[in-house]
């Protein structure tokens, strides 16, 4: 690094003017429009590194960059203490280059490794650019490399917050890149007077040269002992400094377009916020979703999280850890399919993902699992069942519900479902496992990306859902010893390793258990004494019983040699869900009530907004089924919407409170947050060409319709039916989306139109009485040039011309006014010639030698007279 | 400034063509736009064809907003009445935004402007053309914007400007948008008279001190400013006494009355434009500013920098005494009629009367005068003086030479014959004499380092320019 000696050398790379008067507002603009630039730049630096952040294992990388974008402004731009020369900077860059891509000879195949080194590359490039001294191409190539940033990003991180820091990359990277053009156009038209600066410059610094400075005003090439690079340096030493410029005898500058664009560029901001960016979000718009798609959106998250998901086997604890997380896991959009409505549930709804049915302790580490049983032919049919129909009495009975749920990417292949439930539409993306109820992932094995299924239920009446789900005939073979029925006999070895894993009780572990539940089962009285009532005894002793307690916090000691369960039972009494489901499931087989644990989830979120059910991490949820006979169930229960059975299956939830579901309250921002990421998701990161169908009707620009020049008419048709809100043919939903977007489009117009309107004033009467001002006298404008310019040298000192003013009446005004015959005298001589001119008789030509000279004189004294009361202020 | 009709290099029509081009910012921008929607399509990845999009869009925004400002906006110059070398002077750019919504944001004119009377633009063509760089920030619609310009031209001569170059970057600077006019009113010619010089008030006096007398007697007649002479039309500047009110009720439009004054002076100013053989040192000599010019049609091959700044110093001197006896300050002067002659191969001869047009055709001719070699120069000088003495008024008037040579120089040894000089014609000795016996020639040899000295305000001249420059006070 090379310390700067002359910080205000470095300050003539965008601002060559140094000369007064009339550099004073370019130099002051130019320092400060040449830090805003840096500042800009640099902020875009690390806006493009906080991109990376998101990607896994990325985090050094933004914070490089964030500390690289801070350094270089601070002490490169800012403060000017060091800055890195080109040649240093080349290799530096060589450096970064080799060492990233030195990753690469390790990893044969592609890998997120290699993203990561490409992003490190991007980073450590950019840090050396920022180290720089900044020039116009320095500034353009940060811009690039933000823009690969954004690149790598892209790939990397599909979450929302890429498309959040969007925006303010994109206004800041909008205003430097303008910012960039002025202060360029502004070097364009204040670089012509080198010659002249640096003849004065000569002249104070040498003064016994004066002489032949006064010669030779202007410096000529061989006087500035510089002589032009050839192209291939220029090219490659560019950044080493400025070549001087031939000085010509022609030479020109403008500080009325400095301050022209002075004054300009502190208005744009807010014509291209109001302005520019909706017409840049609009054609970002169309093109994104007016494109026809051939390829299926990319669903791997690069660096995108995947959520923990419910496996054959779940530990005790498991669902605790879960719990720990908000993160959304599934978002269910329930739909009346009578009505065609978003249908609403009251109570929450059971969202079962495994059936476990296996219990067993593992002493060594004292951990009690929950498992699945491992046998292939326990596997149902792999198409969803098809849908019950009822009988036309039944069908009022229950509602007719179809949900389509959206599961994040997970790490097992464990689907949820609401139970029964029926196929509802084509798809053949799950498998259902039919004794269970349970819906699986087509794929057993690699990754289970964010996936979307449908089904139909009759599950819910009213908004309740029902706590009864029917037995497939195979589970005929499992009996209760409270079977009216008695023994009907055994189907196979199959049915009775089920039959005994489901009533399996090892009384011996389990003494405290044991007794409580014979305690609770003692206090029904016989003839009340069925599966069902002693289910339901034993339910709610868990959730009402005070000396109970829900929590996630397991911090109670294990006692050696007891079985967890036993221990919450007898000593804790304080666990989640899982152990109140454990406890319920042992106290049943301890009776002989089969019994199983079931996973998954119990929501009731709803987003408004989205009109969907969001089921997150924390509603994690374990609850227990029960095996009931139809004879046993309760007087008058019918069980509708679903095939009559034998058996069925029972849900009991002893959880106390709500059975996990934390409080709406809180739900309320998270709701809005996961809206805008679902549509983030939807809408965006997975747009294909389904969902384009879907949500926009066929695409506007299919190669046929480009082809056939029907997608005019298409979008003909399509607006249309917006306007007259109507249904588009074939069921499609065209502009759904775009109606509902109306309202905030036209709002951000009005709102748009309000902020003009409120800064410029009274906007409206601006616009009306244009016409009338542009008609009205502008007593600066005269039919003679001369006098307007001596008119605009009296306006400098605070003598206007008023609209209805003669000049000899302004004459004598400026006299009383003024009693400077400096001004007196030259304003009377160009007064009477614009007199003889006007009114002479014909149109007279103007005698120039007068009128300059004159004006000449006039210019002079009133510039002495500025410059006097100047000083008279600063004294 | 020349009307363009006056000159045969203007093109009587209006071209207009327009260009957009990416910057090298742009071309960035669209290969990593185009990139990421190739990636993005291939792949899959949506996030690339929104980024894509967005690039795209904004490249998309440029181009519609650049090319309808451009399109929208029209410019017209405005030049000043007199431009002298050396001397800053603004140019005008009045520019217009024809659109009823659109505002005009950051439009930058570049205006051509070339020295026609360049020998070779192709060996010194940078320094003898430049473009003229003016921007106008914010031009509101439907609305016209004054910008200005100041520039400085050391060479006098003839210089065309135009074309006009409209562009504007805005707003994203990824692409010019730009806009050629050749239009017939922007096709205009400057002619920069040569640099004025700083003189001596005092040697001025006296030189005008000895044309006194020159055109005869001094009278006053009927308290007026003359005899009256006849009746001519009203021009500006006319004293409104000598309006002759009966004539004008007659004519409808006002007529003057003209009077012979033959109490002033005549001056015939010679200029001898021919380098001076003996010169060669290059410091010798007083260089008044904007005389160090470039290599110029003008310029004779092999002339040395030296000669040249001493021809240049003597047509600057010419030009300053002639705007000094033609302008309006010198009323007092009462000079009758003032004959400007330039010694070149083919002599210029003015002969005028104190008026704003003969002013111009004279600092014009003064503006074009043609170096001559000093082979040449006794020759033309002896040529021009011939005409001279036919000329009644160049006979009777004093006679000022301005000069690289002195008068000892010019005339050579008494035994000396002009040669090349018909033989009916009268030597340059001989011409001469016609004024020397009426003492009336002053001969002012620009070479002379003492006469220099006492014409040349030595050290102002320099000021007046540093501060015209810098536009503070002189």
């Amino acid at each position: 690094m090379i310390r700067e000696t002359n910080a205000a050398d470095g300050a003539k790379s965008t601002v060559p003017g140094k000369s007064k008067p009339w550099s004073d507002d370019f130099e002051k603009f130019g320092h400060r429009a040449e830090n805003h630039l840096n500042f800009q730049f640099a902020l875009l630096s690390a806006a493009g590194g906080l991109v990376l952040a998101s990607g896994q294992g990325m985090q050094d990388i933004a914070v490089i960059a964030v500390i690289s974008a801070v350094f270089g402004f601070v002490f490169v731009d800012w403060l000017r203490i060091a800055y890195l020369p080109p040649l240093g900077a080349y290799v530096a860059m060589g450096a970064a280059a080799l060492y990233c891509v030195s990753d690469f000879w390790d990893m044969p195949q592609r890998s997120d490794q290699q993203m990561v080194s490409v992003a490190m590359l991007l980073v450590l490039v950019q840090a050396v650019l920022m180290s720089q001294r900044k020039n116009r191409r320095i500034f353009e190539q940060l811009g690039v490399f933000c823009l690969l940033e954004l690149v790598v990003a892209a790939i990397f991180n599909d979450a929302i917050n890429y498309g959040m820091l969007l925006i303010p990359i994109g206004l800041v990277g909008g205003w430097a890149f303008s910012l960039l053009g002025i202060t360029s156009a502004m070097e364009d038209v204040a670089s012509a007077p080198r010659g002249v600066h640096r003849s004065v410059r000569d002249s104070n610094a040498k003064r016994e040269d004066r002489e032949s400075a006064r010669s030779g005003e202007l410096l000529t090439q061989k006087e500035s002992g510089k002589v032009q690079r050839p192209w291939i340096a220029r090219w490659l030493l560019a950044p080493l400094g400025p070549t001087d410029q031939i000085t010509p005898s022609i030479q020109s500058w403008s500080p009325q377009s400095i301050d022209s664009m002075v004054a300009a560029s502190r208005r744009w901001p807010r014509y291209a916020v109001l302005t520019l960016s909706p017409a840049v979000l609009v054609v970002s718009f169309v093109y994104f979703y007016a494109l026809p798609r051939k390829v299926e959106a990319n669903r791997t998250p690069g660096g995108g999280k995947t959520l923990v998901g419910f496996d054959d086997q779940i530990r005790l604890e498991q669902l605790g850890h879960m719990m720990q997380s908000s993160d959304t896991a599934l978002r269910l959009r329930l739909t009346n399919q009578v009505t065609g409505e978003p249908y609403r549930v009251t109570q929450g709804m059971y969202l079962r993902g495994r059936v476990l049915e296996k219990y067993s302790v593992d002493w060594s580490n004292q951990v009690a699992t929950w498992s699945a049983l491992e046998d292939d032919t326990n596997r149902g049919t792999e198409i969803l069942p098809i849908e019950y129909v009822p009988s036309s009495r039944e069908k009022n009975l229950y509602d007719s519900v179809t949900v389509a749920v959206s599961c994040e990417a997970m790490s097992r292949s464990a689907l949820f479902a609401i139970a029964p439930y029926h196929r509802s539409g084509n798809q053949r993306v799950v498998t259902h496992w039919e004794d269970r109820w349970t819906l699986s992932r087509r794929e057993s094995e690699g990754s289970f990306d964010r996936i979307e299924y449908r089904f139909g239920t009759n599950a819910f009446f009213r908004g309740l859902q029902t706590n009864w789900i029917e037995a497939p005939d195979r589970d005929n073979a499992i009996f209760g010893p409270y079977s009216r029925r008695g023994f009907r006999g055994r189907r196979g070895k199959l049915d009775v390793a089920i039959a005994a894993e489901l009533t399996k009780f090892e009384s011996t572990r389990m003494p405290n258990l044991r007794q409580l539940a014979l305690q609770l089962l003692d206090q029904i009285p016989d003839r009340k004494r069925t599966t069902y009532e002693i289910a339901k005894a034993f339910e709610k002793h868990l959730r009402d019983d005070p000396r109970y307690s829900y929590t996630l916090n397991l911090d109670a000691e294990p006692v050696s040699g007891m079985d967890p369960i036993e221990q919450f039972v007898s000593l804790d009494r304080r666990g989640h869900c899982q152990y109140f489901g454990s406890a319920l499931a042992m106290m049943l087989r301890c009776v002989g009530i089969p019994s199983r644990m079931v996973v998954g989830y119990r929501t009731d979120e709803y987003s408004d907004l989205g009109e969907y059910y969001i089921a997150r991490q924390r509603h994690a949820h374990a609850w227990v089924e029960a095996l009931v006979e139809r004879s046993e169930l309760p007087n008058g229960l019918a069980i509708n919407g679903q095939r009559k059975r034998d058996r069925y299956w029972l849900r009991l939830d002893p959880t106390p409170g709500q059975g996990g579901i934390p409080n709406q309250r809180d739900e309320q921002v998270d709701t809005v947050i996961d809206f805008a990421k679902n549509v983030w998701k939807e809408y965006v990161v997975e747009m294909d060409k389904e969902r384009q169908k879907e949500s926009f009707g066929d695409s506007l620009l299919t190669s046929d319709s480009v082809a056939n020049g029907n997608w005019l008419l298409k979008l003909k048709q399509s607006l249309t039916n917006l306007a007259m809100r109507r249904p588009p043919a074939d069921g499609e939903r065209v502009g759904n989306a775009l109606r509902e977007a109306a309202p905030f489009v036209i709002g951000f117009f009005v709102l748009a139109v309000v902020l003009y309107g409120g800064h410029r004033g009274s906007w409206w009467a601006r616009l009306t009485n244009r016409s009338s001002k542009g008609k009205s006298l502008d007593p600066l404008k005269t039919s003679h040039e001369f006098y307007s310019l001596a008119l605009q040298q009296l306006q400098q000192i605070g003598v206007v011309r008023r609209p209805d003013e003669t000049p000899e009446e302004l004459l004598r005004r400026t006299k009383n006014e003024l009693s400077d015959e400096a001004i007196i005298g030259p304003l009377k001589v160009l007064t009477d010639h614009f007199i003889r001119c006007c009114y002479g008789g014909r149109a007279a030509t103007v005698d120039a030698g007068t009128v300059d000279s004159n004006l000449e004189t006039l210019r002079q004294a009133v510039t002495r007279k500025v410059s006097g009361r100047e000083n008279e202020g600063r004294d | 400034m020349q009307s363009p009709q006056d000159s045969k290099t203007l093109v009587p029509r209006t071209s207009i063509r327009h260009r957009y081009g990416l910057t090298r910012l742009g071309y960035h921008f669209l290969f990593v736009a185009l990139f990421a929607m190739i990636g993005g399509s291939i792949r899959g990845f949506n996030l690339l064809l929104v980024l894509s999009g967005l690039l795209i869009s904004v490249i998309l925004v440029q181009w519609r907003c650049g090319r309808a400002m451009i399109r929208l906006a029209g410019v017209a110059r405005r030049l000043p009445q007199d431009v002298f070398a050396g001397r800053p002077f603004e140019i005008h750019y009045l520019v217009t935004n024809r659109g009823r919504w659109l505002p005009v944001w950051m439009l930058q004119i570049k205006d051509q402007i070339k020295n026609l009377s360049v020998k070779n633009p192709t060996i010194r063509g940078e320094r003898s053309q430049s473009v003229i760089h003016v921007a106008a920030g914010f031009v509101a619609p439907k609305s016209s914007v004054d910008t200005s310009c100041h520039c400085l031209i050391t060479a006098r001569g003839r210089y065309q400007l135009g074309p006009v170059r409209l562009s504007t970057g805005f707003p994203f600077s990824l692409m010019e948008s730009a806009k050629r006019i050749d239009r017939h009113d922007l096709a205009a010619q400057v002619v920069v008279y040569p640099g004025l010089v700083e003189i001596h008030r005092r040697w001025f006096e006296d030189l005008a001190l000895a044309a006194r007398g020159s055109g005869g007697p001094a009278a006053r007649v009927n308290g007026l400013d003359g005899e009256f002479f006849g009746l001519r039309e009203w021009n500006s500047g006319d004293n409104p006494r000598w309006i002759h009110w009966r004539t004008s009720a007659r004519l409808t439009e006002p007529a003057v009355r003209q009077f012979e004054q033959t109490n002033r002076r005549e001056i015939t100013l010679v200029l001898d434009c021919s380098e001076n053989p003996s010169s060669g040192n290059p410091s010798s000599g007083n260089q008044p500013p904007g005389n160090k010019s470039i290599e110029r049609e003008t310029v004779p091959s092999g002339a040395t920098d030296a000669s040249h700044v001493q021809v240049e110093t003597a047509i600057s001197l010419a030009t300053e005494l002639s705007n000094r006896f033609l302008s309006r300050d010198a009323r007092s002067l009462e000079l009758r009629h003032f004959v400007i002659a330039i010694c070149q191969q083919h002599p210029v001869i003015i002969e005028t009367a104190r008026c704003r047009n003969a002013r111009k055709e004279i600092l014009t001719a003064l503006a074009d005068a043609v170096v001559e070699t000093p082979e040449n120069g006794k020759l033309l000088l002896q040529r021009t003086m011939g005409s001279l003495s036919q000329n009644q008024t160049g006979r009777r008037s004093h006679l000022i030479v301005v000069s690289t040579r002195s008068l000892s120089q010019s005339l050579g040894q008494p035994d000396e014959t002009d040669v090349e000089a018909p033989n009916s014609a009268r030597t340059l000795r001989q011409l001469l004499a016609l004024w020397q016996r009426r003492q009336q020639l002053t001969w002012i040899n620009v070479s002379d380092e003492n006469e220099c000295r006492r014409i040349f305000r030595a050290g102002e001249t320099f000021q007046s320019v540093e501060s015209k420059v810098h536009g503070g006070p002189e």
